[in-house]
């Protein structure tokens, strides 16, 4: 369980103070994914920095009982001039995981073919993607926080992905933002919708979807 | 929660440390009681310095890897891009006809002060970047600006070390100077060293911090280094400088280290001149502000670029 304690968010910026998250309580309970929903620069990625604990909220706390990865998919972990395997190294030394292992596992997954072993910087968007997702899969969290990161991939990657989560579904849960119905769709049950730094929880995603599409509609 | 379905368990995802992890340990962990060597210290102390470590060895590895390339031939020139600085300064001094300031073996005077400036100023310059083109990183919660700046320092203190090294067998084998030649008290040798590593990390976790708000930081950085080559005493001691230059001098840390370094190095010298405690102390004040920079810049809204 994660649960989110009166916790807010602002940001400072040139025009004064933008609440990110007005404050807030939420909790992301075991066996159920949930994704999150938002217009662009709504505080997604925020939200997911702070459940990964990369950033602290400026009020509240963020209790967790679970594991959890870091809000991975936003590719600018990866070093451009190592390949994808030696950015996959320093991630198992990190978790001290099986590097041999990881290395098939993702070899396969990832299905970068030979560019597995070429810079990373030669790799189309899609392929950082893939490997980013390969990545953080390899290691055995009990959450993992997706950001944006499938969106990258085509269909039969998505497939292949959503086959992975099925198998470990007794174990894992994911937290995602995506602005892509069907992926959210593959993936999720639930969905929290931020909008104006309120952030509401659905137990039903066609509620969360039909909420989602008045917050569009009003801000068109 | 069953383990078996998975492509490898890796226990909870939790780095090890934890409770109830066994796996092979490595002889850095073993010394730092991952193997239950301070059981009986009931505290978690020491596999936070476990987890602290593992981030520090994967970085290092990285760094090196990033920067070297993977051909070993990049390494080489890592070794070899310092020593060839040394042979050829120490060429031009043996033309003009210098003499060691102090001591028997030009060589010997040189190394012990051209080493610890190339590290303090690598060290400087690395950690300016050390953060920015990492930032990356710290999206991976175990990752703090702390380790990075370690790993890169230790990187450089390192291949220094090496440098060092490399010099002492070989003008031993080649040129007859003997290995008692490096060492006059070994206390004082080891403290100087030791105020040197720590003057090199406060300065890199300073300049790590400058280097976050001020993007030209690290050609700064390298222009200062350049300075400090002509400022910190590589050819002369604080004895065999008149007065006025010899003031001017007491408030480089780095010049301070360095004599202090030669006391304990080569025989026969001894020198009243430098104080132990003012690098120490400068170093210190580094780490602080570098510190205090870090909490400003974490309680702020600042954002990395």
């Amino acid at each position: 369980m994660i649960e989110l304690v009166d916790i807010e968010k602002t940001y400072n910026t040139r025009y004064g103070v933008k609440r990110v998250i007005k404050p807030t309580n939420l909790a992301f309970y075991r066996g159920a994914s949930t994704a999150v929903l938002g217009l662009n620069g709504a505080g997604k990625s925020t939200l997911l920095r702070m459940i990964g604990g990369v950033e602290k909220p400026d009020r509240g706390k963020v209790v967790k009982t679970v594991t959890v990865s870091p809000p991975l998919g936003i590719t600018n972990t990866f070093n451009g001039a190592l390949t994808g395997a030696e950015n996959l190294k320093f991630v198992c030394r990190l978790y001290d995981i099986d590097i041999k292992r990881a290395e098939a596992f993702v070899e396969d997954f990832a299905d970068l073919g030979p560019y597995f072993h070429e810079p990373v910087r030669t790799y189309s968007s899609g392929m950082r993607g893939r490997l980013a997702f390969g990545m953080s899969m390899a290691v055995d969290f009990q959450v993992y926080l997706i950001d944006e990161g499938l969106s990258a991939g085509d269909a039969r990657f998505r497939q292949k992905s959503r086959d992975a989560f099925e198998r470990r579904k007794s174990r894992s849960d994911i937290i995602m933002t995506s602005h892509n119905m069907n992926t959210i769709r593959d993936f999720c049950t639930r969905a929290v919708v931020i909008d104006d730094g309120n952030v509401t929880p659905f137990e039903d995603l066609d509620a969360a979807e039909e909420f989602y599409m008045e917050v569009v509609a009003r801000r068109r | 929660m069953s383990l078996s379905s998975f492509p490898y368990g890796s226990g909870s995802g939790t780095p090890r440390g934890g409770p109830g992890n066994a796996g092979p340990l490595s002889l850095i962990e073993r010394l730092l009681g991952g193997d239950g060597l301070f059981r009986n210290l009931k505290t978690d102390f020491w596999p936070k310095v476990v987890r602290s470590w593992r981030v520090v060895e994967a970085m290092m590895l990285r760094e090196a890897l990033t920067r070297y390339g993977r051909r070993s031939a990049g390494f080489v020139w890592a070794i070899i891009n310092p020593m060839m600085l040394v042979i050829i300064m120490m060429v031009i001094f043996t033309y003009l006809g210098r003499q060691a300031a102090a001591g028997e073996y030009l060589s010997v005077f040189f190394i012990t002060g051209i080493i610890p400036v190339i590290a303090w100023r690598n060290a400087a310059v690395q950690g300016a970047g050390a953060i920015t083109s990492n930032r990356g990183l710290l999206n991976y919660p175990q990752i703090r600006p702390f380790h990075i700046v370690v790993a890169r320092t230790l990187l450089e203190l390192s291949i220094s070390g090496l440098v060092v090294l490399l010099f002492v067998v070989g003008l031993w084998a080649f040129m007859d100077v003997p290995l008692n030649a490096w060492v006059d008290e070994p206390f004082t040798a080891i403290s100087a060293l030791g105020c040197l590593v720590f003057l090199c990390y406060g300065s890199a976790v300073l300049s790590s911090q400058i280097g976050r708000v001020f993007q030209l930081w690290g050609q700064v950085m390298s222009r200062l280094g350049r300075v400090l080559f002509f400022t910190s005493g590589l050819w002369y001691t604080f004895a065999s400088l008149p007065t006025g230059p010899r003031a001017l001098m007491k408030y480089n840390p780095l010049a301070h280290t360095i004599e202090w370094l030669r006391d304990g190095v080569i025989p026969g010298f001894e020198s009243d001149f430098y104080n132990p405690w003012f690098p120490l102390w400068i170093g210190l004040i580094f780490l602080a502000i570098g510190l205090l920079m870090e909490w400003l810049i974490a309680i702020s809204t600042f954002v990395d670029e």
